[in-house]
């Protein structure tokens, strides 16, 4: 065997299989669903097939490449510039929204309430009221009111507008979970827990017993 | 030059590797996984490469070929698929159409259409589908060709379907002005909350700390639908049940106002105010901190803080009205810009779209506390709710 020969089998050898696949028409489909979503999502400011992929949609993806989507679009919105477009921003959270929903097509994807909690935990402007929304439509009521009760609890914009949600949205869970915000006294921020005074004021918790 | 030479050694190489290792992979019998945004509708997994009959990567999509998609020359079969026209206006209709070909073994099992934005339609029967269209994607041919042994294809036709033209913005019908007196008093969230004045809604409701702070009209548009029009759902084709906002009702009508407590209007308070303050008064019969203060003992520091908390708010209201005609804070533009929907997640996105805005709006806002009005502390006289006091008030 010549040194040619040798030289191209090491070459066959050694060559990523997947760069023999590869042709024009072929690249961007043979990137990872994550890939494929952010490339959708920062072009056109479209969602692709993200929510097939989330729902797990004809069970083609695995539980690690959902989680991949559902990261990249967290990231995607935590990073959100106006360069990305407000199209994007929307067509992000309304994926992770419509992923945990009972209905649709495929099942729900249960790791996105963590997902909208994150963003709404960063606090931007932009996206804390499209990611409070998702929480609160969670389908499980319980999920909503612990998200919301938590980043009602944590220092952050996100703080007052969960106190808001629990009283408004969240029926006597959420109302329930204020009222031990009250009796506790640890709303997140001072804008919040004046928010909380008044509720307490309006519903006549002020003379609720406090914790020794 | 011994580089030189090597270089081109190693580019020889591996073309040649190429080809003995495809060659090493090309299945024995017709199979085909056609790739469309990482959804393989056909029979091969996800983690294969695309694969058409004969050779990896060999055509078999429709990109490029003016809406039609027909398998390679070198497969058993020449069914097509074609989408006539493939570059459509918004609304426009396309017209599909599978053709078998010469081979006798060949069945169209449906029609599916796969969105830009994650629409899915499908369509069980019928060699032709057409319809009109209002979202780009794949039209997508189910095939099942064979005798015995039987290969599923899916077989894509690229549409892209121009933006819808025209445009939504409430940038020039958003307003807010100072209240007159009695506007949005019953917004007013207890006094122990210490709030001197607000900025709210022109609709916005007591008997709920989110009505209070509403900004947007409606209030809020929970059991409330008509804020939001919608265009009829496409009745047929690809784009069957799509449907998109065409306009709404929405809007922002800001009031700023001062509690009713610190105004000339404001409630009388019968308790005696004690000292100076009393025999200054005299025979006043009606003392509320407005007339004390003017009246009874003139405070410059008294006009001074409700001129502050007009200020005040008046930032908040200018801030808010900035970010509204914003795109982030633009509900309408924000409407406009959803893609086509199903119609019950199109109320979804829109809703959505609401709470998007107004939390931006809302945040902004309220982030001119400490970005624009100055804290200051003012000495008059006040009730606290139980007597007369002296303390001073900051604004902040």
């Amino acid at each position: 065997m010549g040194p040619v020969w040798l030289c191209l089998m090491l070459c066959c050898l050694l060559m990523p299989r997947e760069s023999f696949a590869q042709t024009d028409s072929s690249t961007i489909e043979s990137r990872s669903p994550a890939a494929q979503v952010m490339q959708g999502l920062r072009a056109k400011g479209v969602s692709g097939n993200s929510l097939f992929v989330l729902r797990g949609f004809r069970n083609q993806w695995t539980r690690r490449q959902q989680d991949e989507v559902a990261d990249s679009l967290t990231a995607f919105v935590i990073d959100w510039t106006p360069r990305d477009g407000v199209r994007a921003l929307h067509a992000a959270v309304l994926t992770l929204t419509l992923a945990s929903r009972t209905e649709g097509y495929g099942t729900r994807y249960a790791g996105a309430g963590a997902r909208l909690q994150r963003i709404a935990l960063s606090g931007s402007s932009y996206s804390l009221g499209g990611a409070m929304y998702g929480i609160v439509h969670l389908p499980d009521t319980t999920e909503s009111v612990r998200i919301v009760e938590d980043l009602a609890r944590r220092p952050g914009p996100a703080a007052e507008l969960a106190v808001e949600e629990l009283e408004a949205r969240l029926g006597e869970r959420g109302l329930a979970a204020l009222r031990k915000l009250h009796i506790e006294g640890n709303a997140g921020t001072a804008r919040a827990r004046a928010t909380v005074a008044a509720v307490a004021h309006m519903r006549g918790w002020e003379n609720a017993p406090r914790p020794r | 030059m011994l580089r030189k030479s090597w270089i081109a050694c190693y580019c020889a190489l591996i073309a040649l590797s190429m080809v003995a290792c495809a060659a090493g992979e090309e299945p024995t019998a017709p199979s085909v996984a056609v790739y469309w945004n990482g959804i393989d509708a056909g029979t091969g997994s996800n983690n294969d490469p695309p694969a058409t009959c004969g050779s990896p990567g060999a055509e078999l999509n429709s990109s490029g070929v003016g809406g039609q998609a027909r398998l390679a020359q070198e497969c058993a079969y020449d069914f097509k698929v074609t989408c006539q026209p493939s570059t459509l206006t918004w609304g426009q209709t396309t017209h599909c159409e599978f053709d078998k070909g010469s081979s006798g073994v060949v069945q169209l099992l449906g029609w599916e259409f796969r969105g830009a934005n994650n629409q899915f339609v499908e369509h069980p029967f019928g060699v032709m589908w057409s319809g009109p269209m209002l979202e780009s994607g794949n039209v997508v041919a189910k095939v099942l060709a064979g005798s015995g042994n039987q290969v599923r294809y899916t077989v894509p036709v690229a549409l892209t379907v121009r933006p819808r033209a025209g445009g939504m913005s409430w940038a020039g019908s958003i307003g807010g002005r100072m209240g007159q007196p009695g506007e949005l008093d019953h917004c007013f969230r207890a006094w122990s909350t210490l709030e001197a004045g607000l900025v709210a809604g022109q609709s916005c409701a007591s008997g709920s700390t989110a009505l209070m702070s509403a900004l947007f009209t409606p209030a809020t548009y929970l059991g409330d639908s008509r804020w939001v029009t919608t265009s009829q759902p496409i009745a047929f084709g690809p784009n069957k049940g799509l449907a998109v906002v065409v306009a709404s009702s929405a809007t922002m009508q800001l009031r700023a106002q001062v509690r009713k407590l610190f105004r000339s209007d404001g409630d009388t308070i019968s308790d005696p105010i004690g000292s100076l303050a009393e025999q200054a008064c005299g025979s006043i019969a009606s003392r509320n901190i407005y007339s004390v203060n003017n009246t009874c003992v003139p405070n410059a520091q008294f006009s001074a803080f409700v001129s502050a908390v007009w200020q005040h708010e008046g930032y908040h209201l200018s801030v808010a009205m900035q970010e509204a005609a914003s795109p982030l804070g633009d509900l309408h533009a924000g409407l406009f810009a959803l893609p086509p929907l199903e119609i019950g997640t199109l109320r979804i996105a829109a809703e959505q779209v609401f709470d998007f805005a107004h939390g931006h709006v809302s945040l902004i806002a309220k982030g001119t506390h400490t970005s624009h009005a100055q804290p200051a502390t003012f000495s008059f006289i006040w009730h606290n709710g139980s007597a007369w006091v002296n303390l001073p008030l900051s604004t902040f």
